[in-house]
């Protein structure tokens, strides 16, 4: 069972990461719609920012 | 921190929120010099709270104006990918490049964009038949009509993306109140939608800057939390009096508002108010 510190350890994890769950939303909806050049966009969307932190991870 | 301070927090927090909500910002440019110079924290954990404070802005915000249909999610996306390429090699040129000369270039990026804002009309619903691949459609919430607009000069809009994602990542300033105008002026598209999108946007931008602080153990636990429960509260307020003004007017708030960043940047530049000292 968290205690508070860890529920607002975890409330905070679960906020920063709900722009990437945006983005999965977005790219589920492109693939719903048949519109796949945007969806493609949303893909190399992914591939940079992951690129992103691949590549700070090294810096740091 | 003391409960109090931590009330007084949050309330900052809310009203960065609103700004940010209503006007597509991120929120830095409140949340910064405000926990450095006024609750005297370190640099880099002022940098963490700031960066939590965006994603909770975008999240408060974006999840409205998505469903409203005002966010528009393709181009936020395509944009958000040269501006994240713009911030990777920003953070590297970071190391090279004078942040006193960045400042000053950036304050003047946001005095022109004040002036623009005022000095341009909002442009009208393009007909039908002038419509290409990058035209959308969106729904003012103040009068529900539905308008046609055509993304223009995307290439060069997207250039100067990347430009604005490095200059946000030397800075540590800058993701919405360089898009916003960057996208209504350049890129013509309207401006509720311009904020809209912004605030879609500034998410993904801060993401992976607060993964990497997170990851540091660099965020202070009471600290974030208050910001985030604050901005967040902010930014679903802000939302929802944005359906309450109209364009023009937002425009002239926005030239306000960038004016005020020119100016807290100039000071931060010119050593007056130093965050972190």
């Amino acid at each position: 069972m968290l205690d508070y510190d860890g529920l607002l350890w975890l409330g905070i994890i679960t906020l920063i990461f709900t722009p990437m769950a945006s983005i999965v939303a977005s790219e589920a909806c492109l693939w719903q719609e048949g519109d796949r050049k945007w969806f493609a966009v949303g893909i190399v969307l992914i591939i940079v920012i992951v690129t992103g932190l691949a590549v700070t991870a090294l810096l740091l | 921190m003391e409960p109090l301070l931590l009330c007084a927090l949050i309330l900052i927090s809310v009203g960065a929120g609103i700004v940010g909500a209503l006007f597509g910002l991120g929120g830095g440019i409140v949340f910064i010099p405000v926990l450095t110079v006024m609750f005297g924290m370190e640099m880099t954990e002022a940098t963490a709270a700031s960066l939590i404070g965006i994603v909770a802005v975008s999240t408060g915000s974006a999840y409205g104006y998505v469903r409203q249909g005002q966010s528009n999610v393709r181009l936020g996306m395509l944009m958000e990918v040269t501006t994240s390429i713009g911030a990777i090699a920003g953070a590297s040129l970071a190391l090279y490049l004078e942040n006193t000369v960045l400042l000053i270039l950036f304050s003047a990026v946001m005095a022109y964009s004040g002036f623009k804002m005022v000095a341009s009309p909002e442009r009208r619903s393009i007909p039908e038949n002038e419509q290409t691949d990058m035209s959308f459609e969106y729904r003012d919430p103040l009068d529900r009509t539905k308008r046609w607009y055509a993304v223009r000069n995307l290439r060069s809009g997207l250039a100067l993306c990347t430009a604005a994602g490095a200059m946000s990542s030397m800075t540590g300033v800058g993701g919405g109140a360089v898009k916003v105008p960057l996208m209504n002026i350049h890129m013509h598209v309207p401006i509720k939608v311009a904020s809209a999108t912004s605030n879609y946007m500034i998410g993904i931008t801060a993401f992976s800057g607060a993964l990497i602080y997170f990851l540091n153990g660099s965020v202070v636990l009471d600290v974030a939390g208050a910001v985030a429960v604050g901005a967040f509260s902010g930014a679903v307020a802000g939302r929802a009096v944005s359906t309450r003004i109209g364009a023009s007017s937002l425009k002239r708030y926005m030239s306000v508002v960038f004016f005020c960043v020119a100016t807290v940047t100039l000071l931060e530049a010119g050593g007056i108010l130093r965050p972190g000292s």
